[in-house]
C-alpha cells in the first residue's frame, strides 16, 4: 500500500508517493480524511481470457499407425 | 546568551505543519512529586515521580482542504506526534535549535470560537503520551 502527498503541509513535496514504512508514527487515515494524502491505487492486471478448450479438440481422432506396406506403396501408374 | 524573539516556531502535528496557523506555543514539563520523607529526616523529601507534560496551542481556525480542521479533526480522541522546532522546521536540530517532539492524547478541539468581528481561534491543551524527547541533532 503506498499513497501520494497532496497537500504543502507534510514534509515531502506534493505528488511524492509514500511507503508505510515513510509514514510510520504518523496516523494516515486522519491524514487520508484531511486531505493531505490518497491512496495509490495500483492497476490490476486483467487475467488473460480463458477460452474453454474445444472438447472436439480434445476428442481427436487418434492418426491411425502408418505401415511399412503402406510407405512401401508405389503410386498406382496412370495410363 | 541571547534572547529569543519567537518568530518563526514550527509545530508539526502528526506530520503536518500547521505552524502558519498557530499563534501561541507552550510545552510544559512536569513530574509527579513523590515524597520520600522517612523518620529522621528534619523535613519532607521529595524526588520526581512520572512525567505528566503538556502541550498548549492556539490556533487560528481554518475549513479549508487540508488546513486547520481537516487537519485536527479526524485526530479528536486519538494521539498525535508532535514536533516543536523554537526556529522554524528548515533550521536542523543542534544544541543551540533544540527540537521537542513526543505524541499528545487530542482531548479536546474548539472547532468553532470567537465574538462578532473576531478571529476564529481555537485554544487547547492537551497532554503528553509518555515523555518529551529533546533533540539536539547529537
Amino acid at each position: 500500500m503506498s499513497w501520494r502527498v497532496k497537500s504543502r503541509r507534510l514534509a515531502w513535496d506534493a505528488g511524492t508517493v509514500l511507503s508505510a514504512d515513510d509514514l510510520a508514527g504518523c496516523n494516515i487515515d486522519a491524514l487520508v480524511q484531511g486531505g493531505h494524502l490518497e491512496p495509490v491505487t495500483k492497476s490490476k492486471r486483467t487475467p488473460p481470457v480463458q477460452v474453454p478448450d474445444d472438447p472436439q479438440k480434445k476428442k481427436a481422432k487418434p492418426v491411425e499407425p502408418v505401415t511399412d506396406d503402406e510407405l512401401a506403396e508405389e503410386p498406382e501408374e496412370q495410363e | 546568551m541571547a534572547r529569543i524573539v519567537l518568530t518563526d516556531v514550527g509545530v508539526v502535528l502528526g506530520g503536518v505543519d500547521l505552524s502558519d496557523h498557530i499563534a501561541s506555543v507552550e510545552l510544559s514539563q512536569n513530574f509527579n512529586e513523590v515524597t520520600t520523607t522517612a523518620f529522621g529526616d528534619g523535613g519532607v523529601t521529595r524526588v520526581a515521580g512520572l512525567e505528566d507534560s503538556s502541550l498548549s496551542l492556539d490556533f487560528h481556525q481554518d475549513f479549508d482542504t487540508s488546513e486547520v480542521e481537516a487537519t485536527i479533526g479526524p485526530l479528536v480522541g486519538g494521539t498525535a506526534s508532535f514536533e516543536l522546532a523554537p526556529f522554524g522546521t528548515a533550521v536542523a536540530a543542534s544544541g543551540t535549535a533544540p527540537r521537542y517532539s513526543g505524541t499528545v492524547l487530542i482531548t479536546e478541539w474548539t472547532a468553532l470560537n470567537g465574538a462578532v468581528g473576531d478571529l476564529s481561534t481555537a485554544s487547547v491543551t492537551w497532554p503528553v503520551v509518555g515523555q518529551v524527547a529533546k533533540g539536539t541533532g547529537a
